[in-house]
């Protein structure tokens, strides 16, 4: 099976002397520019798939904005974004100064997870490789634009984009009450949008082959190709380009990931470990935005996971119950305590001394986060655990002590 | 004005209402915990959650504006569950267990977690208790943060940064990490915390209380060796009645003189007493440098969390503060001295108790400048809190105590040395003074209008002898540093660190009672008004402690017990 090559053909092909697509963008004009975005259709990658114009237009007639892009990818499981720094961090630029005259933004960051030291470089490195395309910038279209690399300083919590916002500002990384959204008061209580690493790379081949052809690709509500970053039990890991909407994880799964390496798969997370998991009968559906809503999931940063039968539920459950609650800001009650206390109660059950009841407290919190919680973290912290327990009740039960003595029923 | 519904309900509110607003202008009150009116939003506690129709999701009350149309629902079964859930998960992480519940906290007669739990409807508590480790911050002489009664709302957080310019608190840590700290923990009693005791009132549990000093003053009056002083502050006698049910801001002094007295002192005087000295010091200190060109303005120094501030923050006007020490150390001062050597009785047999509306007086009295021959002026200081509890533990309520007064000499005072406990009020106290001794003549007018009220900052030109004297008053340290921008403008400013004056102070009960602040502030101004002397150089004992003892003021005396000085920290 091949892969659907567009951004890594693009990556492949080498950095050219001088951004063509840039020059065309500046050629066709902000308007056009913005028209074939329109048509593109394109989603952003980080996870939450909001349709990238339409958070752009909430700026377009506005000075001043600032561009974020988000290159902190922490969601475990996904290094994708790492990917395109390592290898076409020049895409990466292009598509950043398209965005930047685009949206009329002078002050332009790139926050890199810390951990991406060879990112990093490479992205610094290609500062200088295109200093001359910067200087054209600067005296073709704006003097004043100015490129700052901000290194991460290590919370997953930034992966929210107003987290993200207090991090660059020098403030503790929690998250800010929306509204107001960054889009009117961001940096600095300026205009700001972020966008995804992945998101603003596709820009380059937007304007390239123009929107309408961007949208050919994929299918309804995804359109264009998806970075999967496939980890986990299968053969070959890495990172992978599918056309959105045309493989399922199962083709992924066997056609890259050349099968697994022992064992049969268990469950797959499908998007980070904000998602619910897929059982293993649940493989055949495609990997798209809106097929997986329909099965009560999500594509998130397209973090593929792939789990094989000789892993425990409850450890898995254990391990992202931990992470969460090491995680969170610490501000918000639901999420601070709800991941405290789901992460107790499952510490409880790994060790044996669970009660059956816990698992429907589990979920009870989980619910109640969703509701309540002030950002996407919190929201999602329940999903992954929650399905665990929804889809492999046997691995939570059999940890528990008064059904395994015979004294309680199954899970129901 | 927007329209919109609430519950099915009409309601109309002025713009920029939000909706918990909005709700309780219809007396429907959303559950909140981490919102704190005076203080900006901080969206942690999700507990006031409401649904917006056709909005996805629920949204924040404290934080989300009236639009025109709008239809909200505060009471859903669903939210109610996801309150209770949300309360209940704070709870799961709140020493409730036997080693440290309700019975030693300090708030659990006004704890907010509890008036919550009735209001959510807590039944049974379903989730597991997690254990947690406590680690009491002991360094301030005068407060004391005990996290594992920290929930790590904020509210204290905000409070010092907001209201007091402050700054001294902050969160460090994420996820279970999660805490309420100092400057590289540090502990409150080695940064630039002034002690004013803002955090304590705006916790909503007894995670931060103060500094008690109960037992130490019930052990000396059970030593019979000793001879035990007691003076109260003007403010703490409008917010005692707070802790036993009565009206707020009546005044209650006599009552409590009788508390005080079966409570065991042997002697209950006024700090209103040595306010009115403070003035006869302060206003010849302020004609002095007004009249002959010493250094001005002339800045007060009866608030120890003013005076810490400034030590910290404004060194260069340390010159410009008064050296008067505060009415309580002038009080203690004359303790010692004065009324020890009329007793009969050395210095070191009497222990000097102060009641305050304050907990940096806690602070104050340790100073090492405060110390006279070896001996402090104020042995104790407690705080209207402490005392409402001394007085319960000695099996007694204040509401059924008979009149008592105050013993003499130090416990006759005048109008002008009540209302200390009201921001301008010594301003007012000292412009009534001043006055008359600068003109000779008598004020006809002893209202000062325009230093009075709860605004953050006051200003007044006073006309005396022709010249204009230009006073300004602030409340609260924000304001405070606002104001002393334009220090330079004034010949005299008043400055207190709590918002209201002391009685606003973080020694006072805590109470959500509406227009809590100005109730306590009328009845000052009431008594003042009620007094048959009004100015404090006409207080009969003054003058004659002048006579008897000081000499006159700003004379050798006074200096050597009633006068300070500051050093920059």
């Amino acid at each position: 099976m091949q892969e659907h090559l567009f951004i890594k053909k693009f990556i492949e092909g080498g950095p050219g002397p001088e951004f063509g697509n840039l020059r065309r963008a500046v050629e066709v004009g902000r308007n056009a520019c913005h028209e074939e975005l329109e048509r593109s259709q394109l989603v952003g990658r980080g996870g939450a798939g909001f349709l990238t114009a339409k958070k752009w237009r909430f700026v377009r007639d506005k000075d001043n904005t600032v561009l974020i892009c988000n290159g902190d990818e922490g969601e475990p499981g996904t290094f994708k974004d790492r990917y395109i720094m390592e290898n076409g961090a020049f895409m990466l630029l292009e598509g950043m100064l398209i965005s930047a005259f685009m949206l009329k933004a002078s002050d332009v960051f790139i926050y890199i997870r810390g951990e991406y030291q060879e990112s990093i470089e490479a992205f610094r490195r290609c500062l200088d490789d295109y200093s001359a395309e910067l200087e054209w910038y600067r005296s073709a279209i704006d003097p004043s634009l100015d490129i700052t690399v901000v290194i991460g300083g290590g919370a997953y919590v930034c992966g929210d984009e107003t987290s993200l916002i207090n991090s660059i500002e020098g403030r503790r990384p929690n998250s800010r009450i929306k509204p107001p959204y960054p889009a009117e008061k961001g940096f600095k209580d300026r205009p700001t949008i972020v966008n995804n690493i992945e998101t603003l790379s596709n820009l380059p081949l937007i304007i390239r082959d123009g929107g309408k052809n961007f949208a050919s690709l994929g299918v309804n509500g995804s359109r264009g190709t998806k970075l999967i970053s496939l980890s986990g039990k299968v053969k070959n890991p890495g990172v992978y380009e599918i056309e959105m909407g045309k493989l399922s994880f199962k083709d992924i799964i066997e056609g890259f990931g050349g099968g697994m390496r022992d064992g049969k798969v268990k469950f797959v997370i499908p998007g980070g470990i904000s998602t619910q998991v897929l059982a293993a009968d649940e493989l055949q559906v495609k990997v798209d935005y809106d097929s997986l809503r329909t099965v009560g999931t999500s594509l998130g940063s397209g973090a593929v996971i792939v789990a094989d039968d000789g892993i425990d539920a409850v450890d898995v459950a254990c391990n992202v119950a931990d992470f969460f609650m090491r995680e969170t800001c610490g501000i918000c009650f639901p999420c601070k305590e709800g991941n405290r206390q789901i992460h107790y109660l499952l510490e409880q059950i790994r060790q044996g001394k669970g009660e059956k009841h816990y698992l429907e407290l589990i979920k009870d919190v989980g619910r109640t986060a969703c509701l309540a919680a002030r950002c996407g973290l919190g929201q999602a912290c329940g999903n992954l655990v929650g399905s665990l327990i929804d889809k492999f009740p046997g691995d939570f039960l059999s940890r528990i002590s008064d059904v395994v003595n015979g004294n309680g029923g199954g899970y129901g | 004005m927007v329209n919109l519904k609430i519950n099915g309900q009409d309601v109309t509110v002025s713009d920029g209402a939000t909706i918990f607003e909005a709700a309780a202008s219809i007396n429907c009150r959303i559950p909140a915990l981490c919102r704190k009116s005076g203080l900006s939003v901080y969206g942690s506690c999700r507990l006031c959650i409401v649904k917006v129709k056709g909005r996805p999701g629920y949204v924040i009350s404290c934080a989300t504006p009236v639009e025109e149309g709008m239809e909200v629902e505060t009471h859903t079964s669903e939210l109610c569950r996801v309150r209770k859930n949300i309360f209940e998960l704070i709870i799961a992480y709140h020493p409730f267990d036997c080693q440290l519940n309700c019975l030693t906290c300090g708030r659990n007669r006004e704890c907010e977690l509890r008036k919550l739990a009735e209001e959510i409807g807590i039944g049974e508590l379903k989730y597991k208790f997690i254990p947690k480790k406590h680690d009491i911050d002991k360094s301030s002489p005068s407060l004391e943060h005990d996290s594992a009664r920290c929930i790590t709302c904020g509210r204290c957080v905000r409070a010092c940064r907001e209201l007091q310019h402050g700054g001294i608190l902050t969160m460090s840590g994420r996820g279970p990490a999660t805490k309420v700290t100092t400057f590289l923990e540090k502990g409150l009693g080695n940064v630039d915390c002034v002690n004013c005791g803002q955090c304590l009132l705006a916790c909503p549990t007894g995670a931060i209380q103060e500094v008690l000093k109960i037992n130490q003053v019930l052990g000396a009056i059970a030593d019979p060796s000793k001879l035990v002083v007691v003076q109260t502050a003007p403010a703490v006698r409008v917010a005692l009645g707070d802790e036993f049910g009565m009206e707020p801001g009546i005044n209650v002094e006599k009552k409590m003189v009788t508390a005080l007295r079966r409570v065991g002192f042997d002697r209950v005087f006024d700090t209103v007493f040595t306010a009115d000295l403070t003035i006869m010091e302060e206003s010849a200190e302020f004609i002095r440098r007004f009249t002959s060109g010493g250094k001005l303005p002339l800045i007060t120094s009866c608030c120890p969390g003013w005076v810490k501030f400034a030590e910290h923050n404004y060194p260069g006007l340390l010159d410009n503060l008064s050296t008067c020490k505060s009415p309580q150390q002038m009080f203690g001062a004359l303790a010692k001295s004065f009324f020890a050597h009329k007793m009969g009785r050395k210095p070191e047999d009497v222990v000097s108790v102060s009641i305050m509306p304050c907990t940096a007086k806690k602070f104050e009295c340790d100073r090492p400048e405060m110390y006279e021959d070896g001996l402090c002026d104020v042995d104790f200081s407690l705080t209207t809190r402490e005392l409402a509890r001394m007085i319960m533990c000695q099996g007694l309520d204040l509401k059924t105590m008979e009149d008592g007064e105050y013993d003499a000499p130090f416990g006759i005072s005048t109008g002008a040395g009540v209302i200390f406990g009201v921001s301008g009020g010594v301003m007012e106290a000292a412009l009534r003074t001043a006055y008359e001794k600068i003109t000779g003549m008598e004020l006809k007018s002893l209202e000062f209008n325009d230093v009075r009220g709860l605004r953050g900052v006051k200003c007044a030109d006073i006309e005396i002898n022709g010249s204009t004297v230009r006073v300004a008053v602030a409340n609260g340290l924000e304001h405070a540093c606002k104001l002393l921008q334009q220090a330079h403008d004034y010949h005299f400013i008043e400055i207190m660190a709590c918002p209201g004056g002391c009685i606003g102070g973080g020694g006072q009960p805590i109470s959500n009672a509406p227009q809590l602040l100005e109730k306590r502030q009328n009845g000052l101004y009431a008594t003042d008004q009620t007094r048959k002397i009004r100015k404090s150089h006409e207080n009969p004992a003054i003058i004659q402690l002048y006579k008897d003892f000081l000499g006159e003021p700003l004379s050798e005396t006074a200096h050597k017990y009633l006068h300070t000085h500051y050093h920059k920290r």
